[in-house]
């Protein structure tokens, strides 16, 4: 047999112990302090660098800020009354509900299209759900190069292509026009971010059990029964989310759209943020992009909520 | 089950489309960053470089700050990286295991936080750095990245952590070892797949990351790569080679680490506690 | 000395209580187990002593040291998982000394330690391994090297076979039986199969719905339980049971069969429940019908379910019987093998 010198092997004065192994601690309140220290880091960071500026965004909205620093005064609700009578402002918001709903209607379908791809268990789908995220992983800065070059008028391989199939007469001018350029930023926006919405899409129909088509297919229903009865039912909820995050997300898309366009041609893709971005820091006058900043959130909420009203997936 | 042989052809046409979705656009900008500017803008493509030169990898490093700004979005990237890593790691110990009291509050609070509007809040954001004198240092893009890249990364933890049988926890316990005993010698080790995810989102948040860099750097000397190749993107007169090469290049780096950790990153993107 | 004491302990988790004042002594050295339908608050109880879980009023001490405030690694004790919970990073070596590496026990007694707990076990070809390349018997005495090593003061086991096949089940149940006539280190060993509990425990405690039924020797509560609940949950087939009430030195079941017992006690009129095991009725020309419903003849035994004075029953002969489901038997019962219950109370008479 195995001998110890003493039994009390295990026991040692913890730093916090009362002496006499009577900790003063219990191991459960030892755990919550050192919880709470280890989660100090992240909640201090979210508090200093996204919670305490929502207020500061709200106090500068009042103010005639003009440029970060300079001396500006108190002028109520001013800057509010001149965002919701902007006409710019109106239209932009008009422009980013174009952005939006192109986006998740053109992401959607093909993520979903790519995700039922990524279902099959063949070698080449089995890769691919991991490499098909190469468009998103690429910085999106190479995404507006390669889109940009792609759609170029005169040397672009799509203009090239579409005269090519004698679709077009002329190359279209695609960044140039106030109707295409919104097409375009849409297209590339998409395909960076389609990858992701299609892993997911793919993640929720994988954890769909085998057997729920096998019955189907016993009880004689075809492909398309199956997709409309066992697969969209079961990722109704991931698709919900989704819609949600990706919507908000897509809304706060802010990179594609400047580093292709910069908003233009003259503010035919102006969105919101980019909108913002420009009277904050081109037209200096942070107060009142502030102000937009909050009507836009509000506008953010207000949506979100009429979604999740709308959409939100029925609990049996 | 037998497949037709017109199912096999469908099958074969659909999964061609989207390889050439995905790797065609990327194919076409990285081939052109290798061919010569005249062939580059020839009026009918061609599919291949016919002549491989190297020259606009050439005039990037020697004509333009390239290098700097690449060194530049390699230390934001891997200073983000590594400070994400550590605070969401801990912190989703404490809150997926040692479950802190108000655990729960604070997960929900952090998804709600994930969907901030990062734009919307460039202008405090920017005051909020002016006041402690952050502007225009790359340490004050790092505290931004962090911030924005953290909340998504503590949720996609959730599930690694949750992956983790607690009876493994009890045993070390019983074993003689305390929370920080544990999370050293059992969970770092058997978190390593999430780990590997969370590596890969933080670093790519902070490689592409824009709208924050364009305003808060100012030094030339200390733009990050998506403003110096912006840069060059908005100018009158557009160097398509060099573009593409710069392109390519700022590609390399994120597609070498989803190469290594990509794996974990979509296991930890499906693995069924996602979304909720 | 590492005797364990439980002086009336409560459980609750939020408002709801799932342990209620449960007090038990252990004596040092003793192998306890604890049995009970699932959900009765087993693995509660062996948490609490680990200290896994904080007790929410009573007293647990240990080598007669009040424990309850004290973490699980200051309690001496080692436990092992249903799961056995080993750690799937680390080799088997590594898995059993881990616990003597975090006491900075020193290399060369770790590696004397784990040596003789791989002996015991037959675990040394093993060491180099990981635990997903062991079988589920291997592991399971991985899982039991790990306590072996730290010499603990009291073992904890929570169901350590149910993950595992039938026959390696027998042949675990005695190693761990023989392990603890080797270390004779005080055990508590929780377990829902009770063939388990009475071979190899000294006493067994039987708790219901976080209350202890009845603790005694395997035996005692075979033959003497304390109530209908130990009665009916000890022994396999379990025991029958048939309602009515003493009647001039006889026991008249509800349907009016009147069954002779051999008791006197006073014919008081009070509803009773006459308990007999299925091994205690025997074949008698004259008796009580028993209607047979299914037969299952075992070749060492036949097992006869059917209806007696109007209660389902099953029986347990050693004779061959030739009878047919639909036909009756007589049959007589062992008078000294009955037991007596109040129906009102469920206590023993
Ligand atoms: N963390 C908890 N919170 C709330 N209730 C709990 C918790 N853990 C256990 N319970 C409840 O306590 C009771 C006892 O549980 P316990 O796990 O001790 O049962 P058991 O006897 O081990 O059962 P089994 O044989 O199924 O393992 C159960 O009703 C259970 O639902
Ligand atoms: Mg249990």
């Amino acid at each position: 047999m195995v001998m110890l010198e003493h039994s009390g092997q295990f026991l040692y004065a913890d730093l916090v112990s009362g002496g006499a192994n009577r900790p003063i601690w219990s191991r459960k309140q030892i755990e919550q302090v050192i919880g709470y220290i280890l989660v100090a880091p992240l909640l201090c960071w979210m508090l200093v660098v996204l919670i305490y500026p929502i207020f500061s965004l709200l106090a500068l909205s009042l103010t005639n800020t003009r440029i970060i620093g300079a001396p500006a005064s108190f002028i109520a609700a001013e800057n509010y009354v001149a965002t919701l009578q902007s006409a710019p402002f109106w239209a932009s918001v008009a422009r980013s509900l174009v952005w939006l709903l192109g986006n998740i209607f053109l992401g959607t379908v093909v993520a979903l299209a790519a995700a039922l791809l990524l279902r099959q268990s063949w070698l080449l789908a089995r890769h691919a759900r991991v490499w098909i995220l190469l468009p998103w992983v690429i910085p999106t800065v190479a995404v507006s190069v390669i889109w940009q070059w792609m759609l170029n008028t005169n040397y672009g391989v799509i203009n090239i292509a579409l005269q090519h199939l004698a679709i077009t007469s002329a190359p279209l001018n695609i960044f140039g026009s106030r109707q295409l350029a919104m097409v375009g930023v849409i297209v590339a926006n998409t395909w960076h971010w389609f990858p992701l919405s299609a892993v997911v899409m793919f993640g929720a129909m994988h954890n769909i059990p085998a057997d729920l088509y096998e019955a189907a297919q016993i009880d004689g229903a075809n492909s398309w029964q199956q997709f409309r009865h066992i697969t969209l039912p079961s990722i109704e909820k991931v698709l919900f989310a989704l819609g949600l995050v990706g919507g908000l997300w897509t809304l706060n898309v802010f990179d594609t759209i400047y580093l292709i366009t910069r908003g233009g041609p003259s503010d035919a893709t102006q969105t919101l943020p980019v909108l913002i971005y420009d009277t904050a820091f081109k037209g200096q006058r942070i107060g009142l992009a502030a102000a937009m900043s909050v009507v836009a959130i509000c506008l953010l909420a207000a949506l979100a909520t009429l979604y999740a009203r709308i959409a939100a997936p029925k609990e049996e | 089950m037998t497949i037709s042989p017109l199912n096999a052809l469908l099958r074969w046409v659909v999964w061609a489309a989207l390889v050439f979705l995905v790797v065609g656009p990327i194919y076409w900008v990285v081939s052109a960053s290798f061919k010569e500017t005249a062939e580059i803008i020839r009026p009918v493509p061609t599919l291949w470089p016919h002549r491989v030169v190297f020259e606009n990898y050439a005039y990037l490093f020697t004509s333009t700050k390239y290098p700097r700004y690449l060194l530049n979005s390699l230390i934001v990237a891997a200073a983000t990286m590594m400070v994400t890593t550590a605070i969401t790691t801990i912190a989703g110990y404490a809150i997926y295991r040692l479950r802190v009291w108000g655990a729960d509050w604070m997960s929900r609070a952090i998804l709600l936080i994930y969907l901030a509007p990062t734009t919307l809040l460039l202008v405090p954001i920017y005051s909020l750095l002016a006041a402690v004198g952050l502007v225009n240092t790359l340490a004050g893009l790092v505290i931004v990245n962090v911030a924005f890249a953290s909340p998504f990364c503590v949720w996609l933890l959730r599930g690694f952590y949750e992956a983790i049988p607690i009876s493994l926890h009890e045993a070390a316990e019983v074993d003689g070892a305390g929370p920080m005993t544990i999370f050293w010698r059992i969970y770092l080790p058997l978190l390593a797949p999430g780990i590997g995810t969370i590596v890969l989102y933080a670093f790519i948040y902070s490689w592409t990351e824009f709208a924050f860099a364009s305003q808060l750097i100012v030094t030339d000397g200390l733009k990050t790569l998506p403003m110096g190749l912006g840069a060059l993107v908005g100018s009158y007169y557009i160097n398509w080679g060099l573009l593409m090469a710069g392109a390519s290049l700022a590609t390399l780096p994120a597609v070498l680490l989803f190469a290594i950790v990509g794996r974990y990153f979509v296991r930890g993107l499906t693995s069924g506690a996602v979304i909720g | 000395m590492s005797e364990l004491q439980i002086r009336d302990v409560h459980k609750k988790y939020g408002v709801l209580e799932v342990i209620h004042s449960i007090s038990l002594d252990v004596a040092d050295g003793e192998f306890i187990a604890l049995v009970g339908p699932s959900g009765c608050g087993k693995s509660t109880l062996l948490r609490l002593i680990a200290g896994l879980e904080e007790i929410t009023s009573g007293e647990i001490s240990i080598g007669g040291r009040a424990v309850n405030r004290l973490a699980p690694k200051q309690r001496d004790i080692a436990m092992v998982f249903q799961t056995y919970a080993l750690y799937p990073h680390m080799n088997v070596e590594d898995n059993m000394s881990f616990s003597l590496r975090l006491a900075k026990v020193g290399e060369k007694e770790r590696q004397e330690r784990v040596g003789k707990a791989a002996e015991i076990l037959g675990l040394q070809p093993y060491l180099k391994r990981y635990p997903r390349q062991l079988s589920g018997g291997q592991r399971q005495r991985v899982a039991m090297g790990r306590a072996i090593v730290r010499d603990p003061a009291i073992y904890l086991f929570d169901e350590p076979l149910s993950n595992l096949d039938s026959k390696l089940r027998v042949a675990m149940r005695s190693e761990i039986k023989e392990n603890h006539q080797r270390l004779k280190t005080t055990t508590v060993y929780v377990t829902h199969d009770q063939i388990e509990a009475m071979t190899m425990a000294d006493r067994i405690v039987v708790l219901n719905g976080g209350r202890i039924e009845q603790v005694g020797a395997p035996l005692d509560l075979y033959d003497k339980p304390d109530n209908l609940f130990v009665a009916s949950f000890i022994g396999s087939p379990a025991m029958n049971f048939i309602e009515g009430t003493i009647r001039g030195g006889d026991f008249l079941a509800a349907d009016g069969t009147a069954i002779p017992v051999g008791f006197s006690l006073p014919g008081d009129g009070r509803p009773l429940q006459l308990g007999i095991r299925p091994e205690h009725l025997r074949l008698s020309a004259e008796g009580i019908a028993l209607y047979v419903r299914t037969i299952e003849p075992t070749g060492a035994e036949t097992l006869i379910h059917g209806t007696l004075a109007g209660v389902p029953v099953a029986a347990i002969f050693r004779e061959r019987i030739a009878a047919q489901p639909g036909q009756s038997i007589t049959v007589s019962l062992d008078v000294d093998k009955t037991h007596l219950f109040d129906a009102a109370t469920s206590m023993r008479i």
